[in-house]
């Protein structure tokens, strides 16, 4: 039943970045109402979707690759979702929607269903610690879509070429403060997610295992989001955006890396 | 040909003639009043904008109507180099839906698809729809006909393109400013040199929410009344360096024969790197800003050519998108006459269930007497039975007889019907006479 859900939500997913893409093709504004409420629906059935997986399996879909994924996906479609409610932010629809439906997608090749693994703790603060985790990965994710949109938007206005870029992409002074809440909000949630983490793995496993490596690469992944956000704070939108957007090019590229050459059963996502 | 348009536009008049045929807002009660009393006039409405003065009338006697408001028109113009008649048009029937229809949509403004034009139809609607009494000027047909149109004006506007993209110099620099900032509310801008077009550039920008106004021209009191005209502030030609540091639009319209603003002073005066994005909007002809400082980070420099460009293309597509505008327009031009001409049924249509009715009620008291001993629950259902047996008689007919005049063949189904039924084409019992 869960899979129905989440493969349902898929396809709404890529229903609304069709829909984005068409408009962004004919160089029609980003405000697509209908975008929009298309994503609502699939969040909708994402979230039937979390719902049967808990009945069935009496745990969130927060263990495992497949699970973690679908929930990435669901955190970023419900980031999009809010930005619907504002007409001028619906456009992230175009980098956002593909995003949320690949990873979803991607969770669904490889199968949503638990792990089974033993893990170093279980219960509300795990769940809290994941959870708020990847609130933090996804309000980056937000944060890097609205960058590169800013990016390219300031590109065309620079180079005064008008196009559809110009036509659906928000505002610069949109898309900075999108970014700049972005990632405020992931930078929060990332620091309370690797806290909680921090404090549990001292409790209960008796220290902070620096040498794994999840360890590393969450460090590394909270390391690169403070020096974007005083980028943001201290330097042009221009430059902000482009470490913005190359740190998070950086981290993911990281993650890919080491979740292949390291076969470590339980990396997490 | 019961509705007739007269009046005059930017293609039958120049500037100066339209303003003599112009109305004031205040005039446009009595003016309609005045129409009113004319006699064949049964609806009127008046648009009266800088560009059009129309009178739109929805006529019982078009011979004395036309003329009556011909005169009135000429009698607010005044005394012209030629008659009056030669500036004005004059529509009849149907073309003056679609020229209604048209003009809401923007389709035959000065700048096609502006949209300010649907509002002022709006207005002129609202103005004929509030005199009551002896003076009212709008009853059922114009109220179908301007809501219509109202309707129409929407929906080529979202259906289409025509209205989208800067029509103007000033609204591509309005344009550009929304892409770069977002909201414009509270941006500080500073105009130099304060030319027309430089002011009327400030004037949108005004209108869109920049708050703090500075004017810097050579000339003081030029300066003075342009920045009291927007509640800025004007400081010496000299000075403007010492406020670009704080300002985030810059618009520059000097007569100056060279770039006044140099790469060099550019560099000297403000900070090495901008931290929030300066939008100039260089309208200067030779140009007052060194095209250098265009490249600089942060900064967008537009001239007056990049701004014509984007005019020209959003007017490209915005004739591109006319085919489908006209579309629209034709489509609901046939569904609003395709309904006025169907109204021609609804005087027999009347007098045909009365006659029913009325012969429905005698027999049913005729039947009822002599079946006193039904009860009264029962009374009633023959009541019912015979009200429901009338209804479904007459259904096919008038829906047929609606159609066809809806098609324009009322004339000889009408006829063929008042022959069947006995009823005279004014309503009468034609089988008495």
């Amino acid at each position: 039943m869960h899979v129905t859900a989440y493969a349902l939500a898929a396809v709404l997913y890529v229903a609304a970045s069709v829909r984005y893409a068409l408009r962004f093709a004919r160089a029609r504004p980003g405000t697509t109402a209908l975008g929009a409420v298309i994503v609502y629906a699939g969040v909708f059935s994402h979230v039937l979707g979390v719902g049967f997986y808990w009945a069935e399996f009496g745990e969130p879909p927060l263990v495992g690759l497949g699970p973690s994924l679908a929930t990435l996906a669901l955190l970023i479609a419900l980031a999009l979702a809010g930005l619907g409610f504002f007409s001028a932010a619906r456009a992230l629809g175009l980098i956002l929607a593909p995003v949320a439906a690949s990873i979803l997608a991607l969770a669904l090749i490889i199968g949503i269903a638990p792990m089974g693994s033993e893990l170093g703790f279980r219960g509300p603060w795990l769940v809290f610690h994941i959870s708020i985790s990847f609130v933090g990965y996804a309000g980056w994710v937000v944060a890097a879509a609205a960058a590169s949109m800013y990016l390219l938007q300031f590109r065309e206005l620079k180079h005064k070429q008008l196009g559809a870029v110009f036509e659906f992409f928000p505002s610069l002074g949109t898309l900075d403060k999108l970014t700049e809440w972005a990632l405020i909000a992931g930078f929060a949630a990332l620091t309370l997610g690797i806290a909680v983490g921090w404090a549990w793995t001292i409790r209960f496993e008796g220290g902070f295992r620096w040498t794994n490596p999840k360890v590393i690469w969450a460090v590394s992944a909270w390391l690169a989001l403070l020096v974007a956000l005083s980028m943001r704070f201290s330097r042009p939108s221009r430059q902000a955006a482009l470490w913005n957007v190359a740190g998070f090019a950086a981290v993911s590229l990281a993650y890919l890396v080491a979740k292949l050459m390291i076969p470590e059963h339980g990396f997490f996502l | 040909m019961p509705f007739a348009v007269v009046g005059l536009n930017h293609r039958s008049a120049s500037i100066e003639v339209r303003e003599r045929f112009a109305f004031s807002a205040t005039e446009i009660p009595d003016a309609l009043a005045h129409v009113l009393a004319g006699s064949g006039v049964a609806e009127v409405a008046l648009i009266s904008t800088c560009n059009r003065t129309e009178f739109y009338a929805h006529l019982t006697d078009p011979d004395s109507a036309i003329p009556y408001i011909i005169n009135t028109l000429a009698r607010q113009a005044g005394q012209l180099d030629k008659p009056a008649e030669r500036y004005l048009y004059v529509k009849r029937g149907e073309a003056v839906v679609d020229h209604l229809y048209r003009v809401v949509s923007g389709l035959d403004s000065m700048v096609v698809g502006e949209v300010q034009i649907q509002g002022q139809v709006r207005d002129a609607y609202e103005v004929a729809r509030g005199l009551t009494g002896s003076r009212q000027a709008v009853r059922a047909v114009f109220n179908r006909l301007f809501q219509s149109a109202l309707a129409v004006g929407g929906r080529v506007r979202s259906e289409t393109r025509v209205s989208e993209g800067a029509a103007s110099i000033p609204s591509a620099a309005v344009e550009l400013a929304r892409k770069i900032f977002g909201s414009l509310r509270g941006r500080r801008g500073m105009v130099i040199g304060a030319g027309d077009m430089g002011e009327l550039t400030l004037e949108c920008l005004v209108n869109e929410g920049v708050a703090s106004v500075i004017v810097a021209s050579r000339n003081m009191l030029r300066a003075q009344k342009v920045a009291a005209r927007f509640g800025g502030e004007s400081v010496a030609f000299s000075d403007f360096w010492k406020q670009l540091p704080e300002t985030e639009i810059v618009i520059t319209s000097t007569a100056a024969p060279h770039a006044m603003i140099s790469l060099a002073d550019f560099r000297r005066h403000m900070p090495a790197k901008l931290r929030s994005p300066l939008f100039i909007i260089d309208i200067a002809i030779p140009r007052d800003v060194e095209p250098a400082i265009g490249d600089l980070p942060n900064v967008f420099l537009y001239t007056i050519d990049d701004l014509q460009h984007i005019v020209t293309a959003s007017h490209e597509r915005r004739m591109a998108e006319l085919p489908k505008a006209e579309g629209i327009v034709a489509l609901e031009v046939d569904k609003f006459w395709r309904w006025y001409s169907g109204l021609r049924a609804v005087p027999f249509i009347r007098q045909l269930r009365e006659q029913a009715e009325f012969v429905r009620q005698s027999e049913l008291s005729r039947a009822l007497s002599q079946l006193e001993h039904l009860s009264e629950t029962d009374q009633q259902r023959v009541e019912r039975l015979t009200r429901d047996l009338l209804k479904k008689i007459l259904h096919h007919p008038t829906a047929r007889l609606r159609a066809a005049a809806e098609d324009g063949r009322e004339h000889d189904i009408l006829e063929a019907a008042q022959y069947l039924f006995g009823i005279g084409e004014d309503g009468t019992d034609g089988a008495e006479a």
